[in-house]
């Protein structure tokens, strides 16, 4: 499958709060969510359009290998976005979401986008977090904010989908160095070349052919 | 949903497809003609010869349904079998951006094929529709007869032609639009697609080519209405007989009707079609025909994988067809084996049973088409499988057969990233689930396999970094485990290779680093530099956790690699500039010695790569700074230390003999070469030959001969021999190199550096201390220098050149100096030789001087003065994370374009100096405390204990108040006074509790406060007051409108906000002023203080305060009252202050007598008959309620002006300052502030000052902790 961009995807948080079945949400419909069955996956890939041009997403959950600080700290530098989740239904996970932040921060490039997700968002009885405080922690530290729920698959494409929207922006701004594949993002084999900024030799080409 | 997903899906229900189409179309064409039939008659009535009217008009509107019916579910679905089938083959085959062409080609083929049956049906309907036929005719008949008069291709496909002419062009219109549109869909709208959108879009395509190609069903219907084709006319000379007769009208007769029928049909057929194909693709095709058994309703039981095994069984050979099926099947079976684990254990059971994974080896060997997508499901669910297992016993059931293993060798195709993910992360997950247990499921002792590990390495040098992260953990989670003989196999058998290749990967990784540094001078690659430069610590943080794991054995193995590969051929080598003459050198000494040296090999040394000697710098501190491993760390430092060129030559051996145990012999050739073999084919290699242990890491090059026979070990007191070595050694070219980059008298490129890897050094933990101080400094041989002294005098004159004003010395550079000149004074047990005591302190009155010219009464450079303190205490030099800045490579710079932080760049520009200036003297001055044992006491220039504090409480009376109204940005108001302190701004609201008291809701700086006046209404100011202090939010701490009662007291505030701004300031440039020392402040104070004071001597401000103090009816509190009664004038004079002050000074203080401890009640009474006046109520409402109960401490702070109206001056003493810390007399009468800071300044500036004070006492009534956390104190007023 042809695609214009690769976007490289972390999916970082807490043990328990769903990492993995939103992945799998998002890459994999095919498994609906059944009562009382959890399913999980470390990696996914999928296609989604923006602007017209085929993007594939490709996500990586790398859990367990916290126990390793070289394994953490390579970790983020590859991913061109981030999404850290927490537990709508579980205080702590939300007051661990710091230590995640600052992690990232530390060891990704600049440039990352992180989302933020409290998960679980269909436990609306048993919710410890309020909505309000996502809310006001993805203000405070400029993230992109969301209630999902793995189960009942509510805002699981649109969180993906928003952040690869936000990495695309951030392409088409020149933000991201595109060239470079350390920063989680890779240019498609086939399809449209990529915007190339002020290139010279592009242009005179053009002119030429056009006289 | 995108078209590349719509393909994903179609190929997966391949096998469903032909039968899905076959009914969907069916039934879609079905619902269309009946439903629509009338509007059809119409049309055909419409473009008939004899007219609308003649052929019918609206009677018998159902002629012809039954022929019609019966034509079009066979048509209908003739055409979605072809084209459904016609699309999915072509479009695997063409590229995507042709799939409208696909489309058309598959729509068009469909027509035809459906033509066979439509066109016989329609002769029939249309000829009833037109009321052309005799009544009791059956549509048999009708054909036949038709057949009989024409035959078959001018009777019963009379027209075929003419409608295929039509149809094609219309699907060719209609259909690619409608794929189309169904792409566009969901990108546009934001929904997902469903029948009925499938229907709108359906409507729309079907629309627009209707209308386009009315004329040809003009012409068809023509056609196929004339009994006979008698005039057997052209298609064009029939289309023009058409327009002769009835012009454009007649072209495009029945338009209306037409696109009408058409678009409702469009969307009823293609809505029908969709919905009907959802619905056969979720209840599972197989049922419906018989391809399989029922699937049983449960999806999650053991009855439907005992149907999916049949699937299984079934379907051995994965073709184009059942590969759909069988990733459907393989992706049910992971959930109910996942349902098995939790709920059922017979699910277990039976998979094990019926040895299902075999199935899975056996679908994946298969080379046939698509098989990444299967495989892609395949190790999906294994994934899944092993990841979501929670149950010991099931994991167990899974790992029991071997199948796991073949799988895990299985040679997928890597060239698909999903497959890749999917594999690598299949292997960590197994690893993850490793332990002393499981590991026999994995490594087979008696063969020596171990596939998982084996399999896993093969991608240490993956393009992607994520699997290269993979096989990281993937590693260490396998040496983690605890099993003997686990652990022999790799250490024998692939620890020589995989370190081997990894070390040269690692090296190949540096020269492309160093090639990065070379070529960037500009800075222009940074990313890319920064980029190598992590990936690079990714690496040694790989090797240190592995080190970490202290596998003695495989410790042994790495650290030799790492030495002998890497770290001394290529690092330390790079340290010295290359020796062109050193195979003269050489040959000299070979000649001298007359004997036979072999010079190639002293050649070849020099063709050896290298780095530049920063980048090898840098490496090495990074080495020390991640490493811990003792004698990896020890070899290397000293081959560093204490080394010199003949250890090219012999390699460190002997020293890592003094370290490790049980070394036997020297196997690893120095040498930075690439390996032999690469890590795939000595795998491959020592596990079929089963060789003994690995020889691929070894290159027999003769230069090495030396070094590789073993050594015999020297004694156990690595101590002694150490110390006689040095002893030995006189020429330390590595050292020396060191030593000498710390010369910066040009620049400190080199020099940070090289700091970096002496910090690094000194602070390494596995480094033992002491050896470190033995190295350097046991030198015994009188020639031999102390190198701990040159180390300091190095240093020392580092910070001598950054004290002059023009030197290139960065920030950074100087604190790391400093940080590390602190750290070998400490640990020289000797004391601080008075040398370089003296240089420190010229350093620091150098920087004085320097600071000096930058001193200005501007206002920015207080700011920059407190932002650059506050910056220091924030920041604490890191070398770790120094080190992983990049930009150190390059060579400094000073221009801030280059986005390199302020302390790791030359200044730039004027305000950039002075910042700099500023930080080297705070850094130089701690440097000089620190070594004179002295403590900190002018910094920070406020301190914050002597500030008040959100929510004290303060006595206020004697204050000046201003009442305003807050308005918040927000819109919020409140209702404040506003109190003016010598350095803050504070916004009260009164106490509840005490009367007199207010509670500080707000305070600011006045040095950070921006007063502006509003044109439109005088009685506003806009405030702003922005933050100050160590942090990094540069939000205004407050932005609001301030709203006074008129406009002199809106004036009033201005004024003293702006004067109280100006003298803040002007009181930190003194104590600034003190802090450098600057002559002629010290003597007398600015001009500007001196003349507020001759000002206030002469008494005129008086004046400007009065409204404020005797008009207003806001001040709350007695003392305001008090004042009026006993001062006539109305108003506390500054002057007045300041006169009894200091009058009072040394007098006024011990005679005020301790009226007030014993008389609390009466304090009481007194201060409630005072506030009885009507003029004070006015403005505290809150009186009343408060003066009830007034704690006793109230009483205390203000005695005299309650107990004595006629004593004015008393009122005052609450205010006094005094230096003087141990007066007790507050205790019962004096609240009095300990001045730590400019005792002297702040009498003479006699402005307000809030009165620490600790002296509530045991007497009081009120409420202990009530007491401590309010404060107690007085304002008054500028």
């Amino acid at each position: 499958m042809s695609y214009a961009y690769l976007f490289k995807y972390i999916v970082i948080g807490d043990t328990g709060v769903g990492k993995s079945c939103l992945l799998l949400q998002f890459t994999d419909k095919r498994f609906q969510p059944v009562h009382d069955l959890t399913i999980g996956v470390e990696f996914g890939a999928r296609m989604i359009t923006i602007d017209g041009k085929q993007i594939k997403l490709q996500i990586w959950d790398t859990a367990g290998q916290e126990a390793f600080r070289s394994i953490t700290r390579s970790y983020y530098r590859g991913a061109a976005g981030a999404l850290l989740v927490y537990d709508i239904t579980r205080r702590e996970t939300f007051n661990h979401l710091t230590t995640w932040l600052e992690d990232a921060r530390q060891h990704s490039n600049s440039n990352m986008v992180i989302m933020l997700l409290g998960n679980k968002s269909d436990l609306e009885s048993r919710r410890e977090v309020k909505k309000e405080e996502g809310e006001a922690f993805a203000r405070e530290h400029g993230l992109v904010f969301m209630e999902t729920s793995a189960r009942t698959a509510a805002n699981v494409e649109e969180a993906f989908i928003q952040t690869a929207k936000e990495i695309y922006e951030k392409i088409q701004e020149g933000v991201f160095d595109i060239n470079n594949e350390a920063n989680g993002i890779k240019i498609g084999t086939v399809s449209t070349p990529p915007t190339s900024p002020i290139g010279s030799n592009v242009s005179g080409q053009s002119s030429n052919s056009c006289c | 949903m995108t078209e590349s997903i719509d393909i994903d899906i179609q190929t997966t229900i391949k096998p469903n497809l032909y039968w899905t189409s076959l009914i969907a179309g069916g039934v879609a064409g079905l619902v269309v003609d009946v439903s629509l039939f009338p509007i059809d008659t119409i049309k055909t009535r419409l473009q008939s010869e004899r007219g609308f009217w003649r052929s019918g008009g609206f009677k018998g509107i159902y002629k012809g349904l039954a022929p019609a019916a019966a034509g079009s579910t066979p048509s209908a679905a003739l055409f979605f079998v072809t084209y459904e089938s016609l699309k999915s083959f072509l479009s695997q085959r063409v590229a995507k951006e042709q799939a409208p062409l696909v489309h058309m080609i598959a729509a068009s083929c469909g027509e035809i094929v459906a033509c066979l049956i439509r066109v016989p049906v329609e002769i029939a309907k249309q000829r009833r529709q037109a009321l052309l036929v005799k009544k009791g005719t059956s549509s048999i008949q009708l054909l036949y007869q038709a057949f009989k008069q024409d035959g078959l291709s001018k009777g019963v496909y009379r027209g075929f032609c003419v409608t295929i002419f039509r149809e094609v062009p219309f699907s060719f219109i209609q259909f690619p639009l409608w794929e189309y549109l169904k792409t566009q869909w969901e990108p546009y709208t934001g929904l997902t697609l469903n029948p009925i959108s499938v229907a709108m879009c359906g409507a729309v395509s079907g629309g627009i080519a209707a209308a386009l190609t009315t004329p040809l069903d003009v012409l068809k219907t023509r056609i196929m209405l004339a009994e006979s084709d008698a005039k057997n006319k052209s298609i064009g000379k029939l289309l023009k007989s058409i327009y002769r007769e009835n012009g454009m009208r007649g072209l495009f007769s029945g338009i209306v009707p037409r696109v009408m029928w058409i678009t409702l049909g469009g969307a009823i057929f293609f809505g029908f079609y969709d919905l009907t194909t959802k619905f056969l693709q979720n209840n599972d095709m197989k049922s419906w025909f018989g391809l399989t058994q029922r699937s049983p309703k449960n999806r999650l039981s053991l009855d439907n994988l005992k149907n999916l095994l049949s699937v299984l069984e079934k379907n051995k050979t994965v073709s184009e067809a059942n590969r759909g099926l069988l990733v459907e099947s393989l992706r049910c079976i992971a959930e109910i084996l996942i349902w098995g684990d939790q709920n059922d254990g017979s699910v277990f059971d039976f998979f094990l049973e019926k040895n299902m994974l075999s199935y899975f080896l056996h679908i994946m060997r298969q080379k046939s088409g698509g098989s990444s997508f299967v495989c892609v499901q395949l190790l999906q669910t294994l994934n899944i499988l092993f990841e979501n297992i929670r149950n010991e016993t099931s994991l167990y059931y899974l790992l029991s057969n071997n199948h796991v293993n073949s799988i895990i060798v299985h040679k997928f195709d890597f060239s698909d990233e999903d497959v890749m993910g999917y594999f690598i992360l299949f292997l960590k997950t197994l690893s993850l689930k490793l332990n002393s247990h499981t590991i026999h499921f994995f490594y087979n002792e008696h063969t020596n396999d171990f596939p998982l590990y084996t399999e896993a390495i093969k991608f240490f040098n993956h393009p992607e970094s994520m699997v290269r992260i993979a096989v990281r953990t993937i590693s260490l989670n396998v040496y983690k485990v605890d099993n003997e003989s686990m652990q022999q196999f790799i250490r024998d058998r692939t620890a020589a290779p995989y370190f081997s290749n990894l070390v040269w990967f690692i090296g190949k990784h540096v020269l492309e680093l160093d090639a990065c540094v070379r070529n960037d001078q500009d800075h222009q690659s940074q990313h890319r530099l920064s980029n190598l430069v992590a990936e690079h610590l990714d690496h040694l943080h790989y090797l240190n956790d592995i080190l970490l794991l202290e596998i003695e054995g495989l410790n042994a193995v790495l650290t030799e690699h790492l030495l002998h590969k890497l770290f001394v051929p290529l690092y330390v080598y790079s340290l010295t500039p290359p020796t062109p003459d050193l195979a003269v050198v050489t040959r000299n000494l070979a000649a001298v010695l007359n004997k036979i040296v072999d010079i190639d090999d002293v050649a070849e040394t020099c063709d050896n790569p290298r780095v530049s000697s920063i980048v090898a710098l840098f490496l090495l501190s990074l080495v020390f700074l991640v490493i811990s491993h003792s004698p990896l760390v020890h070899a290397l430092a000293w081959v560093i230390l204490n080394g010199d060129h003949s250890v090219f030559k012999e390699g460190a051996a002997e020293i890592l003999n003094n370290y490790i145990q049980r070394r036997e012999g020297s196997m690893v050739a120095l040498g930075f070469v690439q390996p032999r073999e690469s890590l795939e084919e000595a795998l491959d290699s020592s596990s079929l030959n089963n060789l003994s242990p690995s020889t691929s890491g070894i290159i027999n090059n003769d230069t090495s001969s030396g070094s590789s026979s073993p050594i015999a070990r020297q004694n156990d007191s690595s101590d002694a021999s150490l110390s006689e070595e040095i002893e030995k050694k006189s020429c330390r070219p590595f050292l020396d190199m060191i030593l000498h980059s710390l010369d910066c008298n040009e620049n400190d490129y080199v020099a940070l550096l090289a700091l970096c890897l002496l910090y690094a050094l000194a602070n390494n933990k596995g480094l033992n201390k002491d050896w470190l101080d033995l190295v350097l400094n046991k030198s015994s041989s009188p020639v031999a220098t102390q190198y701990n002294d040159v180390l300091i005098d190095k240093l020392l004159n580092i910070i001598h050149i950054s004290s002059t004003p023009s030197c290139r010395v960065r920030l950074v550079t100087i604190e790391l100096t400093l940080k590390l000149l602190t750290q070998l004074l400490n640990s020289n047990s000797s004391q601080i030789s008075d040398n370089h005591r003296t240089s420190l302190q010229q350093a620091r009155s150098q920087s004085m001087t320097v600071l000096k010219n930058f001193y200005k009464s501007e206002d920015i450079f207080l700011d920059l003065f407190e932002d650059e303190y506050n910056e220091m205490v924030k920041s604490n030099l890191n070398v770790e994370f120094l080190c992983m800045d990049e930009t150190i490579l390059l060579p400094p710079t000073n221009t801030p374009l280059t986005g390199i932080e302020f302390s790791r760049r030359l200044p730039c520009g004027e305000v950039e100096k002075a910042r700099r200036a500023i930080r080297f003297f705070f850094l130089i001055r701690k440097m000089c405390q620190s070594i004179n044992n002295e403590v900190e006491q002018l910094l920070p220039l406020t301190n914050p204990s002597h500030c008040v504090q959100i929510e004290n409480a303060l006595d206020l009376n004697n204050s000046d108040l201003i009442a305003c109204t807050v308005i918040m940005k927000d819109g919020t108001k409140y209702r404040r006074f506003l109190v003016i302190d010598i350095l803050q701004l504070i916004l009260v609201e009164p106490d509840p509790r005490k009367l007199g008291f207010g509670i500080a809701k707000f305070v600011g700086f006045l040095q950070d406060v921006e007063v502006n006046g509003d044109k439109d209404d005088s009685r506003c100011l806009h405030l702003t007051i922005h933050r100050g202090g160590p942090s990094n939010n540069r939000t205004p701490i407050l932005s609001a409108k301030f709203i006074f009662d008129d406009h002199i007291r809106c004036m009033a505030a201005k004024q003293r906000l702006t004067k109280g701004r100006s003298k803040a300031r002007q009181k930190k440039m003194y104590q600034i002023a003190q802090l450098l020392e600057i002559p002629q402040l010290n003597e007398s104070p600015t001009p500007i203080y001196s003349s507020m004071l001759r000002e206030t001597r002469t008494a005129r401000t008086p004046r400007e305060h009065r409204p404020l103090f005797s008009t207003s009816n806001r001040i709350p509190g007695v003392a305001s009252a008090l004042r009026r009664e006993s001062m006539p004038s109305g108003s506390v004079s500054r002057s007045q202050l300041v006169s009894s002050r200091t009058s009072m000074d040394g007098s006024q203080k011990p005679s005020s007598p301790p009226i007030n401890t014993p008389k609390s009640r009466d304090g009481s009474k007194n201060r409630r008959s005072h506030s009885g006046t009507p003029k004070s109520r006015d403005g505290s409402p809150r009186v009343e309620r408060t003066s009830e109960e007034i704690p006793m401490e109230n009483l205390n702070s203000n005695p005299s002006s309650r107990c004595s109206s006629n004593a004015p001056s008393r009122s005052h003493t609450p205010s006094r300052l005094t230096t003087d810390s141990t007066n007790t007399l507050s205790l019962a009468k004096e609240v009095i502030s300990t001045s730590t800071i400019n005792g002297n300044i702040r009498q003479r500036s006699e402005e307000t000052s809030f009165i620490g004070s600790s002296s509530s006492n045991g007497n009081s009534t009120g409420n202990v902790e009530e007491k401590e956390k309010r404060r107690k104190g007085a304002i008054e007023t500028v």
